[in-house]
């Protein structure tokens, strides 16, 4: 069945639920007025678990 | 400490040791993968998640998936409570979580600290609770299991590189010890009260109508419920410790009776004082691991006979303000600002002591009102690294940590070469328990330096002076050793503490992880030396002196100067008029 675009057979489709919580997460955050400072954090995250992997790294070398 | 104070204290002891040794034995069979009793639902995870439960694992890879999937669990914390307003089970409609408080509490349940700058009821909704907090209760106790698996089996195996697979160590501890402890404690915790439901706060009227700040008066009063029971048994017994409500298990929904109050107390240690007797079967040595359980033991009896004696000793304040605090038959006498009425002095002191000796965090008073002595202890245990005990895992790996120290410091003194559990300790290990050991001083205090110099750490402190800086160094010291508990006076849900706080947090966790990992991985690929004439015996009195003085030392040369300026001036200026 198509509706609006939407196929049932999208429910099966892993992609499509990535989507939608890609989707609300983005609108959740603009709703909260919040969406620059959303990016900062998780950026921020990124980049902590970054550092961890480079430490692993540099025990390796110690 | 009276006769009351004292027995309260040995039951609880008793009843700890004698839980935690055959939970030992369990859990040295359940990584040994000698209890398989839920193997065809083990197998099904691993096919479902395509997991080769077969495949060794080196220290870099066992790391390197550690830290991806705790990144990923910081991730998806944050996501779900940035949207939790768009999904299900919300029946009070809360709003999204503002993005500095979303980002300190992802950080906080994934590196199983906890440390809350909000009230749980009126902040996460049922399905934020559930699938973001309750999930990483689980999943932050299983990866400290799994890295201190994985250093044991760097002393048990030789020449080789596995440490083991993350993956099936992870799954192993929560199928087979979190998850069946957790529903037996759950069960036991609605038995006794603690709701378990899916339906909204109830409004109720008051038994006693009260005026409001506003004056106006107040008819109703809203009873928060929920889903507890069950993040409240991972809570206690992954060392967690991060409650339902803001009061946490000062709340009676969360914790109702004196029979939950023990139970909920006894939860804090088990697993950890568990682990011990584990490691002591699992190294074929049962009198290692009773050693290392002797050494925490030196450390938390007199530390709580402090925290417990100066409570009962009371304030001088209120005597000179003509208070009655001695204990009667009706009344527990002491400091009991803080504190409730139905738990008293020594469960309340009991509590705090065990909460900061593990890296639980719950509380069942306030530490900020405790007199300076008895904050003081809650503070020095968490500065001690968390090992006396300490929480599930981390505990253990950070006291084996102190345990290579000793061994080191040992052989320097004799000029031979160090050893432990017949694995020569050499440069390569000193200088990873080094980071380890020296991490959580570092942003503890780097972190209390910036929050004293800033206008923004500045405006979090609402009692100037001495006790203020106690509160902000108590913050860090909680963050960075993963604790969770708070003098509750600072006002630390703001960027500024949620960012620090929550950087705090990721460091204290991960940075002193890796180091573990390393040398669990150099130590597997040594092979083993047999004990000589000249070898330190591990498990000895003396070496259980020994070990606990390092401790206690590493602790107290980090952190005296930074003690002075808080709860030790604080006590003198209290007493001294």
């Amino acid at each position: 069945m198509v509706n609006g675009g939407f196929h049932d057979s999208h429910l099966l489709d892993w992609r499509y639920h990535v989507c939608c919580v890609v989707l609300l997460s983005a609108r959740g955050a603009f709703e909260a007025g919040g969406f620059l400072m959303d990016i900062v954090y998780i950026g921020l995250t990124l980049a902590l678990v970054a550092v961890s992997i480079g430490l692993i790294k540099l025990c390796e070398r110690l | 400490m009276n006769f009351n104070n004292f027995t309260q204290c040995a039951i609880y002891l008793g009843v700890l040791f004698l839980a935690a040794w055959p939970l030992g034995v369990y859990t040295a069979r359940v990584y040994e993968g000698r209890s398989r009793w839920l193997g065809s639902l083990e197998r099904f995870i691993y096919r479902l998640c395509g997991v080769n439960a077969k495949e060794e694992m080196n220290w870099k890879t066992y790391a390197v998936a550690m830290m991806l999937f705790n990144g990923v669990g910081i991730l998806a914390v944050y996501l779900l409570q940035r949207v939790q307003n768009h999904l299900p089970f919300n029946p009070m409609v809360i709003g999204p979580v503002s993005p500095d408080s979303a980002f300190n509490t992802a950080i906080s349940f994934v590196s199983n600290t906890n440390w809350q700058g909000y009230g749980g009821e009126y902040t996460m909704s049922y399905l934020t609770q559930m699938v973001a907090l309750t999930t990483q209760n689980f999943v932050s106790a299983a990866t400290g299991m799994a890295v201190l698996v994985a250093l044991i089996r760097g002393f048990v195996r030789k020449k080789v590189d596995g440490l083991g697979n993350f993956w099936v160590d992870m799954v192993r501890s929560t199928l087979y010890i979190l998850l069946p402890l957790s529903a037996v404690f759950s069960l036991f915790l609605v038995w006794q009260g603690v709701p378990q439901t899916f339906h909204p706060s109830v409004t109720v009227p008051l038994a006693q109508e009260m005026s409001g700040p506003d004056g106006k008066p107040v008819m109703e009063q809203i009873l928060a419920t929920g889903p507890v029971a069950s993040q409240v048994a991972i809570k206690m017994l992954g060392t967690n410790g991060g409650g339902y409500f803001n009061a946490n298990s000062a709340h009676p929904y969360e914790n109702p009776t004196p029979f939950s109050n023990f139970l909920e107390l006894e939860a804090i240690l088990l697993i950890p004082a568990a682990l011990c007797f584990m490691f002591g079967s699992m190294v074929g040595k049962p009198r290692e691991g009773q050693a290392l359980l002797a050494a925490m033991t030196l450390i938390f009896v007199p530390m709580l006979w402090l925290c417990v004696s100066s409570e009962q000793t009371g304030n001088p304040a209120f005597t000179k303000a003509g208070v009655d605090q001695s204990a009667t038959m009706l009344q527990p006498g002491g400091n009991m600002e803080g504190k409730e009425v139905r738990f008293g002095v020594v469960q309340s002191a009991l509590w705090a002591t065990a909460t900061t000796a593990a890296s639980n965090g719950s509380v069942n008073s306030m530490h900020d009102s405790f007199t300076p002595l008895g904050g003081l202890v809650p503070l020095v245990m968490m500065k001690f690294g968390e090992v006396v005990y300490g929480g599930v895992g981390s505990g253990l790996y950070g006291m084996l940590i102190f345990a290579l120290i000793a061994v080191f410091m040992a052989g320097l003194m004799v000029g031979r070469t160090p050893e432990y559990l017949g694995k020569k300790i050499e440069a390569y290990e000193i200088k990873m328990a080094s980071i380890a050991a020296l991490i959580m001083g570092f942003f503890v205090l780097l972190g209390t330096a910036l929050a004293v110099v800033c206008p923004a750490g500045k405006a979090g402190i609402c009692n100037p002076g001495i006790h203020g800086f106690s509160e902000i160094l108590y913050a860090f010291t909680s963050a960075a050793n993963n604790n969770g508990s708070a003098f509750a006076g600072l006002s630390a849900n703001t960027p500024f503490y949620n960012g620090l706080l929550g950087i705090a947090m990721f460091f204290g966790r991960f940075w002193v992880i890796i180091p573990v990992l390393a040398i669990a991985g150099s130590l597997a690929k040594k092979k083993v030396v047999p004990a000589g004439p000249g070898t330190l015996p591990t498990d000895t009195t003396l070496f259980v002196v020994f070990l606990s003085s390092v401790v206690v030392i590493v602790g107290a040369l980090c952190f005296f100067p930074a003690l002075s300026l808080g709860p030790i001036v604080e006590h003198l200026t209290l007493w001294g008029g």
